[in-house]
């Protein structure tokens, strides 16, 4: 491959590109509950640069407002989802002592 | 292409790498926090300073910390049951570089049209009263997704059940501590008033604001000198304050206004600040909750 | 004046709702919880008083700057819809945790935020803004599967979780490409910018993962059964009949708005395919089951798998189009009471005979006759029979079908209503059969059983509006040529 070069925007949607496909996937094969929260994190900033890295800046190089708002937005769902995640499974760990969940699926408890 | 830049985004791409393949949950939790404040300098090299703000205070701050106090619990797992220290298998790795072949094949494709969004958003800024382009983004023109994102947070909140039943003893009064926090919450306090008045002109808000704001009342509350206060924090209404006052006013825009989430004219920075003020409070007790959650 | 405030306000008065809920002592939650019940009636009437399709424009600024909220007739619709299954859920519920007060408090505020979510979701004409919704939803209805607290329940709720994070990412990276490409987020403006290609193509595969992963269809549908079963009886009917409608909803817009510019031919094809397997291995599935609530859980497996049929018809200019879209929407509506229906009358049974077991039924024919009827009701409509919502909906696959010229699904339809007959016949059988002589069958407030009948009557004779229904409802959106007499 010669040496293109790339310009900058390209270069973080490339990281963006990389960082989702980690984090997915250890996200679906790490057994660890908090790595697979951790996996999740790692790919929604993915996803964040490849989405803030496509848009054009403006001109004093500031990047697009929207798409700033949107990553804001996602970040703060993100941290809520991860605490939500930190919570049950903390919850589990004390009830069960695992820090992953079993193989099988359990069959539904009684009412 | 700068080479500062390359380097960045070699190391972070290592750091990733490093902490999803962590032996301890501590470690990755450590090396997810540098991953984090790392990402916020890209955010700065991609012009995006508001983002890099929040990814520093909650991507790496707030969740840091929370998956920090998670780790410490799972440490304690019997062994046999541990799986965090068995090295994670291989994940599918050839079918995740072909989707990222796929997907970075798909990207070069894109030739996105110049400079829309943010010149509608430059055009419109002006009779949006707000000076700072996100925050206007964030608090008028999109202000339903925040209204949204907030009720997730709560969601979050109460999903958790981390809403604490009763904190039993209130940590014994420490004079040393109590102290140093007596000068440093103050100041605390003052950094997140700081926070909230920028953002309307500068980078800022709500979130930050309350991230600080949060750390000073869980300093407060480790040296034990106002538990009255703290229990306060406690109280469910602190927690839905902001949500509350947010639907009010977005309402109301429906009769001053002319539409639901507007704001009449004149009024839009006061009632903006009024908002993320009270959000402020809303995120602060939120994520005390979070924090707040003991073994029972 | 009324689009400006109540189309917001459908999705703002639950969210007050939830807040006031959560604030309240336990003897005002529940007057509350009438009120806004009632406001929510009056609110969602009035919408569907108002015949022409209804637009607001958030803040008062236009797409591409702020979101646009619709109420064109498909979300009147499914406004109705989630209305009548909270009526029931919440009445249903007061009855369930009348000894749990604990349970109830954890379960209010979060039933009001789905509600909100479910009409955010239902109205919303911004791809980002889906996306909250779709998250609001998804976070809420983990919150729920979690209520008991139980190993179990934790295990099952978390498998639920890292779904529909998985689906969030997968999700947001679409709407990247999307969104990167064009610089828009209104769905109509989107689907006038969007230019054919690998990039495209590649985003809207994206979105239909995710949203499939959502709706649990096959084989992304391991979450569900454990989440569904093993979750408290409210929340099963609520997750059933309405959280993976949302995903299933913000999918049809999606379709609807980019099939007249995208070719997704192959993909409606593909989805209708793993529909067709969903509902074969869901029903074998429900046939081994030995307990009542995973019976139920498999079953809507099997009856998501309907849903997805009518992408194989759904091309914009065919004849085939309008039946297919009417399809979906009863499948929706059908599926929804009927599941609901039966989760509710199964949590009746299971609370009188104090185990989750089939052969626990025994004799509940005598003793809780309204809940056996229930059941018996919402299973015509799931197997199919006339004059149910559920017979409607396959007749219009039927015919769907036939005028696409695809003869091989009405053979997938019989076997489905017979594998369908199977597992229901399965579930009531023991309920006919004479109660062993020492069971104590303990009381169950009769409120319950009610509100499960209610939507089991729904569902059972909702075919016979279906004319109705059918002429009134079209696609509503730019691509799609007028239905043809």
């Amino acid at each position: 491959m010669s040496a293109i070069a790339m310009d900058a925007a390209t270069l973080w949607w490339v990281l963006g590109t990389a960082l989702t496909f980690l984090g997915l996937g250890v996200m679906l094969a790490a057994p660890a509950l908090l790595r697979k929260l951790l996996a999740f994190n790692v790919m929604g900033s993915g996803v964040f640069l490849v989405l803030l890295a496509l848009r054009p800046r403006g001109p004093d190089g500031v990047a697009d407002p929207i798409a700033q708002a949107l990553v804001l937005t996602g970040i703060v769902i993100a941290i809520a989802s991860t605490a939500l995640g930190l919570m049950l499974a903390r919850r589990y760990h004390l009830a069960t002592g695992r820090d992953s969940l079993p193989e099988d699926a359990p069959e539904g408890t009684d009412d | 292409m700068n080479a500062v830049d390359a380097l960045l985004a070699l190391v972070l791409l290592a750091l990733a790498v490093a902490c999803l393949w962590a032996k301890t949950a501590r470690t990755g939790s450590l090396l997810f926090i540098t991953f984090g404040l790392l990402l916020a300098l890209a955010w700065v090299r991609l012009g995006a300073i508001d983002v890099a703000l929040a990814e520093a205070a909650i991507g790496a701050g707030i969740a840091g910390a929370l998956l920090l106090d998670a780790a410490r619990q799972f440490e304690h797992s019997p062994a046999g049951q541990n799986s965090a220290r068995a090295p994670s298998p291989w994940p599918p790795s050839l079918l995740m570089l072909f989707l990222a072949a796929v997907l970075l094949y798909a990207l070069s494709t894109i030739q996105p049209l110049a400079g829309d969004a943010t010149l509608a958003v430059s055009a419109a800024l002006e009779s949006s009263e707000i000076a700072h382009p996100v925050t206007a983004v964030l608090l008028v023109f999109r202000a339903y997704d925040t209204l949204l994102e907030i009720a997730v947070l709560l969601v979050a909140v109460l999903a958790a059940q981390a809403a604490p039943s009763a904190i039993r003893a209130s940590p014994k009064y420490d004079p040393a501590l109590a102290a140093v926090v007596g000068w440093m919450v103050p100041i605390a306090v003052l950094v997140a008033v700081y926070l909230l008045w920028a953002g309307s002109s500068r980078t800022g808000g709500a979130f930050q604001a309350a991230a600080v704001l949060a750390g000073a009342i869980l300093l407060a509350r480790f040296s034990g000198q106002w538990p009255d206060a703290d229990r306060l924090w406690q109280h469910a209404g602190v927690r839905v304050f902001g949500l509350v006052t947010f639907i009010v006013v977005g309402l109301s825009g429906a009769f001053t206004a002319g539409a639901v989430l507007g704001y009449p004219a004149g009024w839009t920075g006061g009632l903006v600040l009024g908002i993320e003020a009270a959000l402020m409070l809303s995120i602060a007790a939120s994520l005390l909750a979070l924090f707040g959650w003991k073994e029972r | 004046m009324t689009e400006v405030f109540l189309l917001p306000l459908a999705v703002l008065l639950p969210l007050l709702m939830a807040c006031c809920v959560h604030v309240s002592a336990d003897r005002f939650a529940r007057p509350l919880q009438w009120v806004g019940a009632l406001g929510m009636a009056t609110l969602v009437l009035a919408l569907v008083a108002h015949d022409a399709p209804m637009r607001t424009v958030l803040g008062g600024w236009e797409a591409p700057l702020g979101i646009e909220l619709v109420a064109d007739r498909l979300a009147k619709t499914l406004l109705v819809f989630t209305l009548l299954v909270y009526a029931a859920v919440l009445l249903y519920a007061e009855g369930y945790f009348a000894q749990s007060p604990i349970e109830a408090r954890r379960f209010r505020p979060l039933a009001w935020l789905l509600w909100a979510a479910c009409n955010a979701a239902f109205l919303s004409d911004d791809l980002f803004n889906l996306y909250v919704t779709l998250e609001l939803a998804g976070l809420t209805a983990v919150g729920l599967a979690a209520l008991s607290g139980h190993p179990k329940a934790l295990a099952a709720a978390l498998r639920y979780l890292l779904a529909a994070l998985l689906a969030a990412n997968l999700f947001l990276l679409g709407l990247a490409l999307l969104y990167g490409s064009t610089g828009v987020l209104s769905l109509r403006m989107l689907a006038a910018a969007v230019e054919p290609g690998t990039a495209s193509l590649l985003a809207f595969v994206l979105l239909v993962t995710a949203l499939a992963l959502k709706t649990a269809l096959l084989p992304l549908h391991t979450w569900l059964p454990p989440a569904h079963g093993g979750a408290v009886t409210p929340v099963s009917a609520l997750l059933s009949a309405l959280v993976i409608k949302v995903s299933f909803v913000i999918l049809l817009k999606l379709w609807l708005h980019f099939a007249p510019v995208l070719d997704l031919v192959v993909l409606g094809q593909g989805l209708a395919v793993m529909g067709a397997l969903a509902v074969v291995w869901g029903s074998l599935l429900a046939l081994r089951q030995q307990r009542l609530k995973m019976l139920v859980a498999y079953s809507t497996v099997a009856q998501v798998g309907y849903l997805f049929l009518p992408f194989a018809w759904l091309r914009p200019g065919t004849p085939a189009a309008a039946v297919a879209f009417d399809a979906s929407v009863l499948q929706i509506l059908g599926h929804g009471f009927a599941k609901a229906a039966m989760f509710l009358a199964a949590g009746v049974l299971l609370r009188a005979a104090g185990r989750d077991g089939l052969e626990g039924l025994q004799g509940a024919a005598s003793r809780q006759p309204l809940a056996v009827f229930a059941l018996a009701l919402a299973g015509i409509s799931l197997i199919g029979l006339p004059p149910s919502l559920g017979f409607s909906a396959k007749w219009s696959m039927l015919q769907a079908a036939l005028l696409a010229g695809q003869w091989p699904w009405v053979l997938l339809l019989l076997t489905g209503s017979l594998l369908t007959a199977a597992y229901v016949f399965r579930a009531i059988r023991y309920a006919f059969l004479p109660a062993p002589d020492v069971s104590e069958l303990r009381p169950v407030p009769a409120l319950m059983s009610y509100s499960a009948l209610l939507l089991a009557v729904l569902a059972a004779f909702g075919g016979l509006g279906t004319a109705t229904l059918a002429a009134w409802l079209e696609i509503e959106i730019a691509g799609w040529p007028e239905a043809l007499p």
